[in-house]
């Protein structure tokens, strides 16, 4: 007999929903409250965003040079609708913050972002927390902080202080926004200078705590990862769907970044890990599949979940030389997920390899010039004279023989190596122009030619799975801040 | 037609290279900031010189209190070519990268906005009367209320 769960229409509030809106209301009193307004001003500062992104395949390109006049789009949807063309792309911000006395801050920023399924413009709290200043070496965090993570992930979601539109996708993909974005817990951290003409300083931080978004909301970008999973058995209908009720037990990280004695140099590390329950629910439609065949346990709950364990690492390097700015950041991804729904729901895991290099020129006050290359991969499945054959490394032995299974799943078909490959890595040439028009509002204009697929989502493209091997995003946006 | 030629009083040519000479090394000398910006505090802020990489933690908010315990309170102009100078040879960054930062530290919760002036006059008038504040102007502006500290 098969168990369902309860309530699968209208779950209840999640623990995570509840605590999330408590936090808020704590710390929007304590801002405004009377002792507050009285010790100190309250300072507030806003932006808002807009944006637009279109993907083209190579071969409406090439349609068109060969003289079509309506040829299709061709490619995939990467990120949201973004096919047809999508304006699904926002921000929003406000934040408050105020001194209570010399050593002791108090803020929060609510945030509001829609990117295609990742996010509904509905307002949460992106950062709020006490910040106590003991000494320039040891200060505290308490609250929801934002996570540091390489150069950028911190400032992740602020359009108007880096040159492109899409912080490079290799290392700061949106789909897993929500897992690098911020956290609820602790963080010690300072800046640490000693012989500044011989070593420079060192700016450390150490965190603990827990992350609101695995799953949580189905509008999370974790969300549209596992849901992108459900596709990975087979092709046809998705499997099983993300639920609000995942939540993250801890997680622990740290970074350190050195400004070094060599004017403009800053190098950085940046390591997390944490655990996470993420709770999935079976499709009905898989459910009667499975029993018409007779392979239904009689034990499968349509709720599973998938223990799961996670880690990013992140080297980063920045040089700045007056209006140049070099910036190249490797990370490693690894990813265990067990499902308690296994055979018939197979653990998975997660092993990216992912850098980029960007170069930024501002010309004059109102123009920037940018470009950067970015690339990921599943090492595994994705051999590469460099490093690989440099390491010594041997191509896999079954780099040209179909997985097994595949013939079963697509009959009469050849198995097309490069097609299959594709779909394991990604590069991603891009150039970008910004325009400050004043001091608060920015425009800028960006194109990417991508080759490989891994960032597309079948989730997103479930009548046009394979996508194209080479294709095109272009993408605008406006920001206005004060 | 009278004579043009100046009379040189015998002795004064050698009195003027060595003023000439003075003058140029107490412009060379540690302690005056070069290129005619200078690091402004308040009267009564007890410190007496800054080093350049102490000067940078202040400008980029990683430096919280003076020696005497008062919170540093960072008052910066908006434009201007003081500006601009002063933030490139201390904070090693252009304008428009400091602004950035510091927009990346307000929007990230690390930090609050400095206080920002359209011109000397203001900042000065705010660095005169709040404790522990800190700011710069060009050596030429007349100063009021304020007591100039040297950057070694």
């Amino acid at each position: 007999m098969l168990h369902t769960s309860l309530n699968s229409r209208h779950p209840p509030r999640s623990r995570d929903g509840r605590l999330r809106t408590g936090g808020l209301l704590i710390l929007l009193l304590l801002l405004l409250s009377p002792a507050t307004v009285y010790c100190r001003d309250v300072e507030i500062h806003g932006f808002i965003s807009q944006g637009y992104l279109k993907t083209f395949g190579a071969s409406y390109f090439d349609a068109l040079k060969a003289g079509e006049s309506s040829p299709p789009v061709g490619g995939s949807n990467f990120l949201g609708p973004t096919k047809r063309g999508s304006w699904e792309f926002a921000e929003v911000g406000l934040n408050f913050s105020t001194s209570i006395d010399d050593d002791l801050i108090v803020g929060l920023q609510l945030f509001a972002r829609d990117l295609g399924d990742l996010g509904s413009f509905e307002f949460e709290l992106d950062w709020g927390f006490m910040d106590y200043s003991w000494l320039e070496e040891l200060s505290l965090r308490l609250g929801r902080i934002k996570m540091p993570y390489g150069l950028y992930g911190e400032y992740r979601d602020l359009d108007m202080v880096r040159p492109s539109v899409l912080l490079p996708q290799a290392v700061y993909f949106e789909s897993l926004r929500d897992l690098q974005v911020a956290f609820d817990g602790l963080q010690i951290y300072g800046n640490l200078s000693f012989a500044e003409e011989t070593l420079g300083s060192f700016d450390y931080s150490l965190f603990l705590g827990s992350v609101i978004g695995p799953g949580t909301r189905s509008k999370s970008s974790t969300a549209l990862f596992f849901n992108n999973r459900a596709f990975n058995t087979g092709e046809g209908n998705q499997i099983f769907e993300a639920q609000d009720t995942s939540h993250n037990p801890y997680m622990v990280g740290g970074s350190l970044q050195w400004s070094t004695p060599i004017d403009g140099l800053i190098l950085n590390l940046s390591s997390v890990y944490y655990l996470a329950m993420i709770r999935v629910r079976l499709a009905d439609e898989f459910l009667r599949q499975l029993d018409q065949i007779g392979q239904l346990p009689e034990d499968l709950q349509q709720e599973i979940t998938y223990h799961s364990q996670v880690a990013f690492t992140v080297g980063s390097l920045e040089y700045t030389l007056n209006d140049f700015v070099l910036a190249t950041e490797y990370s490693r991804y690894y990813g265990l997920f067990r499902s308690t729904g296994a055979p018939i729901i197979p653990h998975t895991d997660l092993y990216q390899e992912r850098y980029y290099v960007q170069a930024s020129y501002r010309l004059n006050p109102l123009i920037q010039l940018s470009g950067y290359y970015g690339y990921q991969r599943d090492p595994r499945d994705v051999y590469r004279p460099f490093p690989d054959q440099l390491l010594g490394k041997e191509p896999p032995p079954d780099l040209e023989t179909p997985p097994l299974g595949w013939e079963d799943t697509h009959p009469g078909e050849t198995y097309d190596y490069a097609k299959e490959k594709m779909s394991h890595y990604q590069s991603d040439y891009s150039a970008a122009i910004r325009f400050d028009l004043n001091d608060f509002w920015i425009l800028k204009f960006e194109g990417h030619l991508m080759h490989g697929t891994e960032q597309i989502y079948q989730k997103l493209n479930p009548n046009h799975p394979d996508g194209e091997e080479w294709w095109y995003l272009f993408a605008a946006k406006s920001t206005m801040v004060f | 037609m009278g004579n043009t030629k100046k009379r040189i009083t015998p002795g004064t040519g050698p009195k003027r290279c060595l003023r000439g000479f003075v003058l140029l090394l107490l412009l060379w000398a540690p302690g005056v900031a070069l290129g005619g910006e200078q690091v402004v505090v308040t009267n009564a802020n007890p410190t007496q010189k800054l080093s350049r990489h102490r000067l940078k933690k202040i400008l980029l908010g990683k430096a919280k209190k003076w020696s005497d315990g008062n919170k540093i309170v960072l008052a910066v102009l908006t434009r201007g070519p003081t500006h601009d100078a002063f933030i490139k040879k201390f904070a090693r960054k252009t304008p428009k990268q400091f602004t950035n930062y510091w927009r990346k530290m307000v929007f990230s919760g690390k930090g609050k906005m400095p206080k920002s002036f359209a011109n000397e006059k203001k900042l000065m008038a705010f660095v005169a009367i709040t404790p522990g504040a800190i700011g710069y102007i060009d050596s030429a502006t007349p100063k009021r209320g304020v007591k100039i500290l040297p950057v070694k």
